[in-house]
């Protein structure tokens, strides 16, 4: 797995639960580093094992706390960037759900060897979609349920997503627009660059 | 004809938001909402073409529709605004001699636009691809930041390493601090040695005369020597450029220690070939051993063998000064190894104090 990705989980969890969680976490992989580094790519066992540490640890499921990574790339201030890269994909909520399929594409113009999954995004008509999430990595479907969730709140927009469950190798998520206009969302500037 | 269209200007501006219809006297009819944007509280339309836009190339046209005339569609332009931003797009001639329509983009300029003039995503064209180089430049940024981030740990754990070293990587020889690793651990363990520091000479020379290329072989060469000259337990260790210590674990005689420095000068002075030449050098050897104090404090030591290899460079280069207990019988040392000697002066510290100290010779023994 890429280390940007591994990376990001450790900050999620530094950050959620604190430095002393992650240093039992590091000493538990035993992997002779403290922290991942984003430009590297890593066993993707190492991934899973800091996972179910991560999960044993926190007496959470390992689903939850990917959900809940996915809501830190969209809510915390730690990810503001990840935010604004994927704000950059729609005007509006319907927009970005459209630019979902771009992502990996988008992702791939800065950091060519990152893999993320390909997704696929059925429009059933009446505000219901379907997304489709093919990864050889098993998880970023709920990930992406915390990020869509998040960035509903971001753009303001009412929406019910729901993981309805494995497919063929897919993870599939159920999106249902309720109120695009729902509330006053987080302000974007396009050209409020993230201070490095 | 089949192919004109009629197209109501706003929808022009849903396709084009940063358009602009000029009538045939050069008086904006109508601006895109983009346009608009960047021009705040200012009146577009009846306002004359050239008094918010310069025409930068083609030059010399007086008018716009003499532009789209003679010079074909490509216009750049510049706004009237502070920064005087840039513009760039086509200009052509409406069927009927009915004006001018002028679409533009900022261009490169788009990133310094979008902070100027507060534009947002809607601002921009659906076939715009805008959106993808900010994503683009803010995505870069933060894949470059990390990337640096990463470079700057792996320099910071390299340091470390270093560090941590304990090998000259040139020689592969202990480093001064193996050298002193090794020494801690004899002093602890109360095991006796002999300290040989070993300065060669005319290495400046090789260095200057024939590069660094071969002064490294050189020095890989009296790594080598001092490996065969000693036992698989000694230390040997490079501590300065052309500087290097050999530690003979316990106790040697000075005898063996005379013998040993003697052939180990003759050794350095053997030629080494480099190209069509050869460089030569020597040493300057300077040797104490710890059963000559009462508690052998590594710094004394240390001080006391580089005061000897001062003396024997003092004495001309090329040979050994032994470290000598003050008040020992050094014309007994001269009887038993036929060895002369060049200073005579016996120390004048009282007890067990070395002669090897500021402002007193050292008592030597000289071996060529």
């Amino acid at each position: 797995m890429h280390g940007l990705i591994n990376r990001s989980f450790e900050s999620f969890l530094k950050v959620t639960y604190g430095a002393s969680l992650w240093a039992g976490i590091a000493e538990e992989l035993d992997a002779g580093f403290e922290q991942f580094e984003p430009v590297l790519h890593y066993d993707d066992a190492l991934s899973y094992q800091m996972l179910e540490s991560a999960s044993n640890r926190l007496a959470k499921p390992p689903e939850t706390l990917l959900e809940d990574f996915g809501t830190f790339l969209v809510a915390a201030p730690a990810a503001e960037r990840v935010r604004r890269l994927l704000r950059f994909g729609g005007v509006d909520y319907e927009d970005f759900l459209a630019s979902l399929e771009d992502l990996r594409g988008r992702a791939r113009l800065a950091v060519p060897d990152l893999d993320l999954p390909q997704v696929e995004l059925e429009d059933r008509g009446g505000g219901l979609y379907r997304l489709v999430c093919r990864s050889p990595h098993k998880g970023f479907g709920h990930v992406y349920l915390g990020m869509l969730r998040a960035l509903a709140d971001d753009y303001g927009a009412l929406v019910l997503i729901e993981f309805e469950g494995d497919a063929d190798g897919a993870e599939v998520l159920t999106i249902r627009l309720a109120d695009v206009d729902f509330a006053e969302g987080r302000a974007f500037d396009l050209a409020d660059r993230v201070a490095g | 004809m089949a192919n004109l269209i009629s197209l109501d200007a706003s929808r022009l501006d849903v396709l084009m938001p940063m358009h602009v219809l000029v009538s045939p006297d050069g008086i904006i009819r109508h601006a895109g909402p983009t346009l608009v944007k960047v021009h705040p509280g200012e009146a577009l339309v009846g306002a004359p073409f050239f008094d918010l836009f310069e025409l930068r190339r083609p030059g010399g046209a007086a008018d716009i529709c003499t532009v789209c005339r003679t010079a074909g569609p490509k216009v750049s332009l510049r706004l009237r605004d502070p920064a005087r931003t840039p513009v760039t797009g086509s200009a052509i001639c409406l069927t009927g001699d009915d004006g001018v329509l002028v679409n533009l983009s900022f261009g490169i300029a788009v990133v310094d636009a979008v902070a100027r003039f507060g534009l947002a995503g809607s601002d921009f064209a659906a076939t715009d691809l805008t959106l993808e180089l900010l994503y683009l430049i803010e995505a870069n940024a933060a894949a470059m930041e990390e990337a640096s981030k990463t470079g700057a740990r792996l320099a910071g754990a390299k340091d470390a390493a270093e560090a941590e070293a304990v090998t000259d990587p040139l020689t592969g020889l202990d480093n001064r601090r193996g050298l002193d690793q090794a020494l801690n651990r004899l002093i602890a363990r109360g095991t006796s040695f002999s300290l040989m520091h070993v300065d060669l000479d005319f290495f400046k020379a090789v260095n200057d005369t024939f590069g660094h290329a071969a002064g490294d072989l050189v020095l890989q060469g009296v790594a080598g020597i001092l490996r065969e000259v000693t036992r698989g337990e000694d230390v040997v260790a490079r501590v300065g450029g052309d500087e290097f210590v050999v530690v003979f674990i316990r106790a040697t005689t000075e005898a063996k220690l005379s013998a040993l420095a003697t052939r180990l000068i003759s050794r350095l002075e053997e030629p080494v070939p480099f190209g069509d030449c050869e460089a030569r050098v020597s040493g300057s050897i300077g040797i104490t051993s710890s059963h000559l104090y009462d508690y052998p404090d590594l710094d004394r030591m240390e001080r006391d063998a580089d005061a000897a290899v001062y003396e024997s460079k003092r004495r001309g280069r090329s040979c050994f000064t032994l470290v000598q207990p003050v008040g020992k019988a050094a014309d007994a040392l001269d009887e038993t190894r036929g060895e002369r000697r060049t200073e005579d002066q016996p120390g004048v510290q009282a007890g067990d104090q070395l002669a090897v100290q500021a402002g007193d010779q050292p008592e030597v023994r000289a071996g060529d």
